[in-house]
């Protein structure tokens, strides 16, 4: 045993033997080290035994934590930092990475919210700051591919349209009317917010889809990865204007679906089968990982996926193949990684409703 | 070098197992930290992951730390605060600015035998449960952390000495709580020995 006689009450505090001995009950017992020194010191008790009442009176009891809730981050840091360590492959491809997932990032933008090549400058640099409003309408029967602003994918289903912009607190927000898939990019200090009538669902980075068209008695929340928040007014007997807890929220995790009645205000969660599961999310698996794989059969593979059509001329992927690993990363985020593995001449657009892949060949 | 000094080495060097050992040995004082801050696991399960994803993309700048608890401590701290902020839509109007402190400080009443005890130990708790949040969490740190008060300084962002005052606050309060005279307490003591 150390010299305790300098201790006073937070040295005795701070001890995990001392605290170990009053939580084991270690003080009802005069053979055990600490009461031996206490007894054989008694000069000392005093502090001793106010540090043990002390002890006695802060305890914290800890909920548990959700079943493999240390797993997932385990599991979720390890897969985010496998896919940053693509960057740092061949020599070429350093410079040429940088120089693709900018103009890539900046393609999406423009495609979607400048008509003209020549505002590109302005509007990237405007983007965040100036809150350029996005809208998107489907009007077709198939299903139609969104890039937004921030890097989030959406499938836009037919007869639905969304809006987004940036909340005044840097939130990302989205206005959804009818059906949507969404892969939302990870950013925890910008929360992804999605507003179908009454309802709020909200994310930080993950992939869902919500049901929402006008006319439906019940919105769906249909969770594929990671987790939302879902929101709404309370019944309305049992809400009091201007009470914040008037909102009744539910979490949601993956392989779950939550029915919300707009009527009554009620929400219903169950778990949802593998099969059920394929009506409201596509078939994207968790990780792909390509080793020596045709480019095109790359394309191919995650167009499948997500149930879309990719254009592109293969020939002028002959020869050309790739090795890499992708996770839950949004479609977009794959496909401008996949891109930029192939070389700085190579790139996607989407014209028309549908993914056109744009290359020189492979290394150009 | 210590066991510790060592593996934040091997983490800076980019070794990935360092890495999984750091989660696997701080990920939970992580997540029972972030509960006293915020009231959200998912939130927190998040911000740890951003945490070590951001770590270890900075870890070629990182400086060698001796202690590596309170540096993720901080760095979970901060990340939730900036969280908090940005989500202000979803807490309620009441000063945001300020981060809560929500351990809720119980008593062990199985080790207690005793109404005096009982007595004591209650009016402690009830002093406990009163303080101050940062001296709250000042407590929290220094006991069931264990960390110095130059760590728990750098945790919450505060100078050495006001770390130094939180605590002794913290426990000056609580001396009201405690008989005077020292022979009660030492009576007490030797009795309960004798059980």
């Amino acid at each position: 045993m150390k010299i305790y006689f300098d201790y006073k009450v937070q040295d005795y505090l701070a001890d995990e033997s001392f605290r170990r001995w009053v939580l084991d009950g270690g003080f009802r017992n005069q053979d055990s080290a600490w009461s031996q020194w206490l007894l054989q010191n008694p000069d000392y008790a005093g502090e001793a035994m106010k540090a043990r009442d002390i002890v006695l009176a802060t305890q914290l009891t800890e909920e548990p934590f959700e079943e493999g809730y240390f797993d997932t981050i385990r599991r979720e840091t390890m897969g985010a930092i496998q896919v940053k360590r693509r960057f740092v492959r061949p020599l070429w491809w350093q410079a040429a990475a940088a120089v693709v997932l900018v103009s890539g990032l900046l393609g999406w933008l423009v495609f979607y919210q400048a008509p003209s090549p020549e505002t590109e400058v302005a509007t990237q640099e405007n983007v965040p700051a100036e809150n350029v409003p996005f809208f998107q309408k489907n009007t077709s029967s198939a299903i139609l591919p969104v890039a937004l602003p921030d890097g989030s994918s959406v499938l836009l289903h037919p007869h639905s349209e969304l809006s987004y912009h940036y909340g005044p607190a840097g939130t990302r927000e989205v206005q959804l009317t009818g059906k949507a898939f969404f892969e939302v990019l990870k950013d925890p200090a910008s929360p992804f917010l999605v507003y179908s009538g009454e309802m709020v669902t909200k994310v930080l980075g993950t992939s869902f889809t919500v049901t929402a068209y006008a006319t439906d008695a019940d919105f769906s929340v249909v969770v594929k990865t990671g987790k939302v928040a879902v929101s709404a007014p309370k019944e309305k007997n049992e809400a009091t204007p201007g009470n914040a807890d008037n909102q009744t929220t539910i979490h949601l995790v993956s392989n779950e679906q939550l029915f919300f009645n707009r009527e009554k205000a009620h929400f219903k969660r169950r778990e949802i089968n593998q099969r059920d599961m394929l009506q409201y999310v596509p078939a994207t698996h968790y990780a792909y990982a390509f080793e020596d794989t045709p480019v095109a059969e790359v394309f191919r593979q995650i167009g499948k996926a997500y149930g879309l059509d990719i254009d592109m001329e293969e020939s002028l992927f002959s020869g050309c193949e790739l090795t890499t690993n992708l996770t839950d990363e949004p479609l977009f985020e794959k496909l401008s990684i996949v891109c930029s593995a192939v070389g700085p001449g190579t790139s996607f657009v989407v014209e028309e409703g549908r993914i056109k892949v744009l290359s020189k060949g492979c290394n150009q | 070098m210590t066991e510790e000094e060592q593996l934040w080495r091997h983490f800076t060097n980019g070794h990935e197992k360092a890495l999984e050992e750091l989660i696997r040995l701080f990920g939970k004082p992580l997540a029972l930290y972030g509960r006293k801050l915020v009231k959200d696991d998912l939130l927190i399960q998040d911000c740890i992951q951003e945490v070590y994803i951001q770590l270890w993309q900075y870890r070629a700048n990182l400086r060698q730390v001796t202690e590596i608890r309170p540096y993720l401590f901080t760095c979970l701290r901060r990340k939730l605060i900036t969280a908090l902020k940005r989500e202000r839509l979803f807490v309620s109007s009441e000063n945001e600015e300020e981060l809560p402190f929500r351990a809720e400080f119980s008593i062990e009443e199985r080790l207690i035998e005793n109404e005096t005890e009982a007595a004591r130990v209650r009016l402690i708790n009830g002093y406990i449960n009163q303080l101050p949040k940062r001296q709250k969490e000042a407590i929290y740190l220094r006991f069931f952390e264990n960390m110095s008060n130059d760590e728990i300084a750098t945790v919450m962002g505060i100078k050495y000495q006001t770390a130094t005052n939180l605590i002794h606050e913290a426990l000056a309060s609580l001396r009201e709580s405690f008989p005077n005279k020292f022979t009660t307490l030492l009576l007490v003591c030797l009795d309960f020995f004798l059980f």
